[in-house]
C-alpha cells in the first residue's frame, strides 16, 4: 500500500462526458431549450416552401431530444411543449386555425408528444441511474479511503505497541536480573548466617558440655544446673537458626519436580529420627503412600515438620499416636497426617501457617514459629496446597495436596 | 594404635575455626588418633602441605596424609579450590577426601561431589559429638582399599612395620 492522501477523495474513474450546461441554473437551461426550439422553428419555416404542409413537427423531436440530452428533463419538456404549440399554430395548414381536420392532426400531435416524452423519460432515468451509480461509486471510494486510513493507523499503532513491548521486555529483563541478583544475595546472606552463626554456637555447646563434665562432683548441683541450661539454650538456639535456614533454602532454592515415593520418604524419616519412634510416638501408615510429583528434599522437610509437630504437640502425659493415609482426588494426592494431640483452637487455625506465629508458649513447645510456614511455602512452590482440620483438645488433621506422578505421566503420554 | 606415629599414615585436617579444631582434637584424642593428625588453617596452607612447599618440605615431619578431612568454606583458598588442585595432581589425585562442614546447602554438596569429594559430612551441633563422627569416618577410611603407590590407611593397617 502506497501513501494514502488524507481527507481527500479521488474522483471515480467512470464518469461520462461532463457538460458545462448540465451544471447551469434551471432557467438558463430552459432558455437554451427555448432557443433551440426557436432555431428549429426558423429552419422549419425556411424550408416550409419545399415541404409544404407535411410534417409540421419534423425538426422538433430531434430538437427536444438534443435539449433533453444536453440540458435535462425540464428544458426538454419546455422545448417539447413550445415546439408542439409552434408546430400546431404556425406550421399546420391552414395556418393559425383550429380546424376540423381533427383526427389526423391529433394523431400527429399525440405521436409527437408521446415520442418526445418517452425519450425524455428515458434520458431522465438514465441520468438518475448514472447519478446513483456515481454516488455509490463515490461512497465505495470513500469507504476504501477510510479503510486504507484505518489500516495505516492500525499499522502505526501496532508499530508503537511493538516498540513499547520491546521496551517493556527490556525493563522486565532488567528487573528480573535485579531480582535474581537480590535472591542470590539473600541466599549468600543466609549461607553466611549458617556458617558464621552456627560455628560459635557449636563452640558454646561444646565448651558448656565439657564444663558440665568437668564440674562433676566439684561444683554444687545448682551450678551444674546452670551449666546444663547453657547447653540446652544453645542447642535450642542452634535448632532455631537451622529452622530459619531451612525456610530460606525452601523459599529460594530451585525446586525441580520429579516423581518421589512419599512412602519411602516417610519411612526413612521415621527410621532416622528417634523422636518419631516409640516410646515418643507411634506412627501408622494406612496403605502405601503414593508417588507424587515433587522435590525430594522439600518433601522430606515438609513431612519432617508435620510429623515433628504431631509428635511434639501431644497432650501432657501421653505419647503421640499419629496416622497417615491418602485419597486420590482427580489426579492429585491428598495426604493426611492426623494426631491425637492438643489440637488448635478454631480462632488460631488460620494463623498457624504464617511466619513467626506461635500459638503455644516457647517454654512448653520449642520452635521459631517457622515450621508450618515452611510447609506452606514448600508445598505451594511444588504447585500443591495445604490445610488443617482440628478439634481443640482432641487432635489435628493436616493435609497436603500434590499432583500424583503416575497420573501426570499418563496424561503426558496420552497428549 | 600405640605404635610409633611416624610410621603411620596421617590425617590432614583443614579447619579454620579454632574451637572446632579443639573439638576435633578432643575427639581424635579420645579415639587414640591425636598423634596422627596434622592441622592446617586454610586452603592455601593445605595445598602447601600437600605439595611439600615451604615449611612443609620435610616429609618426615609432615608426611603425606592418607585422608584429607577439610572444611568447605575456608579462608584464602576455598574448599573447592583445594579439591580441584588435589584431583588434578599427578600422584595425589586419588587421595581420600572427606568434606566436614556445617553447610547444608544443596549447591555445596553437589559441587563437592562433582569435584570428586569421597564423602560429605555435616558437623555435629555440639563439638563434643565430633568423637562419634570422626571415629566412624577414620574407621571407614582405614578399611578402604586404594591402588598401590598411593598413601592409604588400609595398606598401613595391613603392614604397619613398613617405614
Amino acid at each position: 500500500m502506497g501513501p494514502v492522501p488524507r481527507g481527500g477523495e479521488r474522483e471515480p474513474g467512470i464518469q461520462g462526458p461532463r457538460l458545462p450546461l448540465a451544471e447551469k441554473a434551471a432557467w438558463i437551461r430552459c432558455l437554451f431549450g427555448l432557443g433551440c426550439v426557436l432555431a428549429a422553428f426558423t429552419v422549419r419555416k425556411l424550408i416550409d416552401p419545399m415541404i409544404g404542409v407535411h410534417g409540421p413537427y419534423m425538426l422538433f423531436p430531434v430538437t427536444v431530444v438534443l435539449v433533453g440530452w444536453y440540458a435535462g428533463f425540464g428544458p426538454g419538456l419546455t422545448a417539447m411543449i413550445v415546439g408542439g404549440l409552434l408546430g400546431r399554430f404556425f406550421l399546420w395548414k391552414p395556418v393559425s386555425s383550429v380546424s376540423t381536420h381533427g383526427t389526423r392532426d391529433l394523431v400527429h400531435l399525440f405521436a409527437y408528444a408521446v415520442t418526445c416524452l418517452l425519450v425524455l423519460l428515458l434520458f431522465e432515468s438514465l441520468k438518475r441511474a448514472k447519478t446513483q451509480a456515481r454516488t455509490a461509486l463515490l461512497e465505495a471510494q470513500r469507504n476504501v479511503n477510510r479503510l486504507e486510513l484505518a489500516e495505516a493507523e492500525l499499522k502505526h499503532t501496532r508499530e508503537e505497541l511493538e516498540k513499547h513491548l520491546g521496551t517493556m521486555e527490556h525493563v522486565m529483563a532488567e528487573r528480573t536480573e535485579e531480582l535474581r541478583e537480590t535472591v542470590a544475595e539473600l541466599e549468600a546472606f543466609a549461607h553466611s548466617v549458617s556458617h558464621d552463626m552456627r560455628t560459635p554456637l557449636r563452640a558454646l555447646q561444646g565448651y558448656a558440655t565439657l564444663l558440665d563434665a568437668g564440674l562433676q562432683g566439684r561444683a554444687s548441683a545448682e551450678e551444674q544446673g546452670y551449666c546444663k541450661q547453657i547447653v540446652r539454650a544453645s542447642a535450642r538456639l542452634n535448632r532455631m537458626v537451622r529452622e530459619i535456614l531451612s525456610y530460606s533454602r525452601v523459599s529460594h532454592s530451585k525446586l525441580r519436580l520429579e516423581p518421589v515415593d512419599l512412602h519411602r520418604v516417610v519411612e526413612e524419616l521415621i527410621e532416622h529420627n528417634a523422636d518419631l519412634q516409640a516410646p515418643h510416638a507411634t506412627i501408622s501408615m494406612e496403605g502405601r503412600l503414593p508417588v507424587v510429583l515433587g522435590h525430594e528434599a522439600a518433601l522430606t522437610q515438609i513431612f519432617f515438620n508435620l510429623l515433628g509437630n504431631a509428635a511434639k504437640f501431644k497432650r501432657p502425659g501421653t505419647n503421640a499416636s499419629i496416622r497417615l493415609w491418602w485419597e486420590d482426588d482427580e489426579g492429585r494426592a491428598r495426604v493426611w497426617v492426623a494426631d491425637d494431640g492438643i489440637g488448635i483452637e478454631p480462632g488460631n487455625q488460620h494463623r498457624i501457617f504464617q511466619r513467626f506465629e506461635r500459638i503455644n508458649p516457647a517454654t512448653e513447645y520449642e520452635g521459631a514459629g517457622l515450621g508450618l510456614a515452611l510447609v506452606k511455602k514448600a508445598v505451594e512452590r511444588m504447585k500443591g496446597s495445604v490445610g488443617v482440620k482440628s478439634e481443640f483438645g482432641a487432635g489435628s488433621q493436616f493435609w497436603v495436596e500434590l499432583p500424583l506422578a503416575q497420573r501426570v505421566s499418563q496424561r503426558v503420554a496420552a497428549a | 594404635m600405640n605404635r610409633s606415629t611416624g610410621s603411620l599414615p596421617v590425617i590432614l585436617l583443614v579447619e579454620d575455626d579454632d574451637n572446632d579444631a579443639f573439638g576435633m582434637e578432643l575427639a581424635f584424642r579420645q579415639a587414640n588418633l591425636s598423634g596422627r593428625v596434622r592441622r592446617v588453617r586454610d586452603g592455601q596452607e593445605a595445598i602447601d602441605y600437600l605439595a611439600g612447599a615451604g615449611i612443609y618440605a620435610n616429609r618426615s615431619a609432615h608426611p603425606l596424609p592418607s585422608l584429607l578431612l577439610m572444611d568447605w568454606h575456608l579462608p584464602q583458598k576455598k574448599g573447592f579450590e583445594v579439591l580441584r588442585w588435589v584431583r588434578s595432581h599427578p600422584t595425589l589425585a586419588h587421595l581420600a577426601t572427606v568434606v566436614l562442614t556445617s553447610s547444608e546447602r544443596e549447591a555445596d554438596k553437589k559441587e563437592a561431589y562433582a569435584l570428586g569429594a569421597n564423602s560429605y559430612l555435616l558437623k555435629p551441633d555440639n563439638f563434643v559429638d565430633f568423637v562419634q563422627t570422626l571415629v566412624l569416618c577414620e574407621g571407614y577410611w582405614r578399611l578402604n582399599h586404594v591402588p598401590k603407590g598411593i598413601p592409604a590407611s588400609s595398606q598401613a593397617a595391613a603392614a604397619p612395620e613398613v617405614a
